[in-house]
């Protein structure tokens, strides 16, 4: 036989059938690529029957990825609904592109509170979608509204002593709220930039307030706000609208007050300026004004002095006002008071019960006043 | 691949050589009309498996037969294959607490091609060699199993894993046939095929025994 001739029908022939064959190649999937193999995601976080705080949104969803034979440009879907048939779906998440850490996630919307919820995920990759992630419930706890703190004192452009008691409104809520704390600040500027104290204060009946545990810088301006917190629920208002005050020195007889751990004017404030009274040293003239025990013969009895009401007779009189106004202004501003003025030419005393504040010399204004126990 | 080309390349020399030489004493085997047999070989590759079949040639020359060859290889998936599996049962137990999973890739053949037939001095012993063309389903059988029950509430098989796909075929192969007395013989060869898959080509190693009858 020809060589040639059988060479070539030996090759050719076979060629020929190979040819045949690969185009007439049919296939029972898709003609080209495969498509991938795709499981379900395994939901982490929220955990099974996670109890979500209202405040603590929004939720961030999270799944360990899917794993997907062909993983190029993998893509996930989450759903959330109220009932676990999904007929009520609350939020979809599409094409959330896969995470490279192994996990994939996404931060929902705020959802409403006081329910339960149903959330699941979906991966696609490689041209096929994978199941659902077995289904996972979370519950979003009711919502908790405070309102703002509505300051009561100081208020912006007041003076005050180097401890102020910063005052506000307790505030309303709404929902289950648990105990209510408040946060009060005191800064150097209104941007509150540099809060120079700050302190968290239980809620008080009907308003809460706070006294700084040391002194301010006298004759500067701040700035002060408070903020109401339900810690158990992470829950907090907005805070007060801001207020200013400007310090000033204490005045004698605060001072004193100060030293008998009292506020010498809890409410209101007497006018006028310092400087128009002396307190009497201790000698021949009076007791003095320093805090001691003093003994009253006529009833047996010891007592304190000076006590609050000397101190704010006093403090009137140091301000410029007369005895009688004085007696006057404290029995219509707060501040009863069964003190008497003896005026001269016979005495220039403000009787009390057990002592006499006595003007030395009979000079009531811009005098000197000693404390002189009563001895009838 | 190279290696089995180069072989039957010699083969088809030896055969020329052979044919220019004067015919020997004996009767040629390929004077025959043709022959039938059932084939029981081994298949290899990344995996080991059987393969059953049957073939049949028809003498269209002198030592040139055209013939049919078609069979079952039980399994020849490629390492892809079990590797896809195995993220994939991965990704299942990851859900569903434990899985495993089962990888087969039975392809089923047909092949037509041309047979030379070696002339030598032994009546006896027919060596040939091979070539052909054809078509292979190949089905991808990947199953997944989990204790946690219905194993497609946590997978989607893609066409990567499952379905089956036909593809054309090209078989080379060689071997020798003994006649057993002059009806029936015995055929030891080998035959490598590849299979132009849509992926990477799934290359088939099949070495055998087949017994059959000459007509």
């Amino acid at each position: 036989m020809n060589l040639m001739r059988l060479t070539r029908l030996f090759a050719g022939g076979a060629l020929a059938v190979v040819a045949t064959a690969c185009a007439n190649g049919s296939s029972t999937s898709p003609s080209g690529n495969t498509t991938g193999t795709v499981t379900a995601p395994k939901a982490t976080s929220p955990a099974a029957s996670a109890q979500v705080r209202f405040a603590d949104q929004p939720i961030t969803l999270t799944v360990q990825n899917a794993a997907v034979s062909q993983s190029t440009g993998t893509t996930y879907s989450f759903e959330v609904a109220t009932d676990t048939g999904f007929a009520t779906k609350v939020q979809t998440k599409d094409g959330v592109a896969e995470g490279t850490s192994g996990q994939t996630s996404v931060r929902l919307d705020t959802l409403g509170g006081g329910k339960d919820y149903y959330w699941r995920a979906r991966a696609t990759g490689g041209g096929t979608t994978g199941p659902y992630s077995p289904v996972m419930k979370f519950t979003v706890g009711p919502a908790i509204i405070l309102s703002t703190p509505v300051p009561i004192s100081p208020l912006s452009g007041a003076t005050t002593q180097p401890r102020p008691a910063l005052r506000v409104q307790n505030v309303t809520r709404t929902g289950p709220a648990g105990a209510i704390t408040y946060l009060f600040e005191v800064a150097n500027s209104s941007a509150f930039t540099t809060v120079i104290m700050n302190a968290t204060k239980a809620e008080g009946v009907n308003e809460t307030g706070f006294i700084p545990t040391s002194d301010l810088p006298v004759n500067q301006t701040f700035y002060w706000r408070a903020t109401a917190l339900d810690a158990a629920n992470g829950v907090q208002s907005a805070p007060s609208p801001i207020q200013s005050f400007t310090t000033r020195p204490l005045s004698a007889a605060e001072q004193i007050a100060q030293q008998l751990g009292q506020t010498l004017w809890p409410g209101n404030f007497p006018p006028g300026t310092l400087g128009h009274a002396t307190m009497g040293e201790p000698g021949e003239f009076g007791a003095g004004w320093q805090i001691q025990t003093l003994y009253y013969a006529p009833g047996n009895v010891n007592f304190q002095s000076p006590d609050l009401e000397m101190l704010r007779l006093f403090d009137l009189l140091d301000r410029g006002f007369d005895p009688e106004s004085a007696i006057s202004w404290m029995n219509t501003n707060g501040y009863p008071t069964a003190a008497l003025w003896y005026p001269p030419p016979d005495k220039a005393v403000i009787g009390l019960r057990y002592v006499y504040l006595a003007a030395r010399g009979k000079v009531f204004t811009n005098g000197t006043w000693d404390i002189v126990v009563r001895v009838e | 691949m190279r290696v089995i080309v180069a072989t039957i390349a010699t083969a088809l020399t030896v055969s020329a050589v052979a044919s220019a030489q004067p015919p020997a004493s004996t009767m040629p085997a390929s004077e025959t009309k043709g022959f039938a047999e059932v084939v029981a070989q081994s298949a290899f590759g990344n995996v080991t498996s059987q393969s059953f079949g049957g073939e049949v040639g028809y003498t269209v020359r002198p030592n040139v037969q055209v013939f049919v060859d078609a069979g079952l290889v039980r399994d020849a998936a490629p390492t892809s294959l079990g590797t896809n599996a195995l993220r994939i049962a991965n990704g299942i137990a990851a859900v569903a607490g434990s899985a495993d999973f089962h990888v087969k890739e039975p392809v089923t053949f047909g092949v037509v091609g041309v047979r030379l037939v070696v002339p030598t001095s032994y009546p006896n012993v027919l060596p040939y060699v091979e070539v052909g063309g054809g078509a292979a389903q190949v089905k991808r059988d990947v199953t997944f199993t989990t204790p946690s029950g219905d194993v497609t509430q946590f997978v989607t098989l893609g066409t990567d894993l499952s379905g089956s796909d036909t593809n054309g075929m090209l078989s080379l192969g060689a071997g020798v046939a003994v006649p057993i007395g002059k009806s029936f013989l015995v055929d030891v060869g080998y035959r490598y095929g590849v299979v132009f898959t849509s992926g990477d080509r799934l290359n088939i190693n099949r070495a055998g025994i087949g017994v059959g009858v000459r007509f």
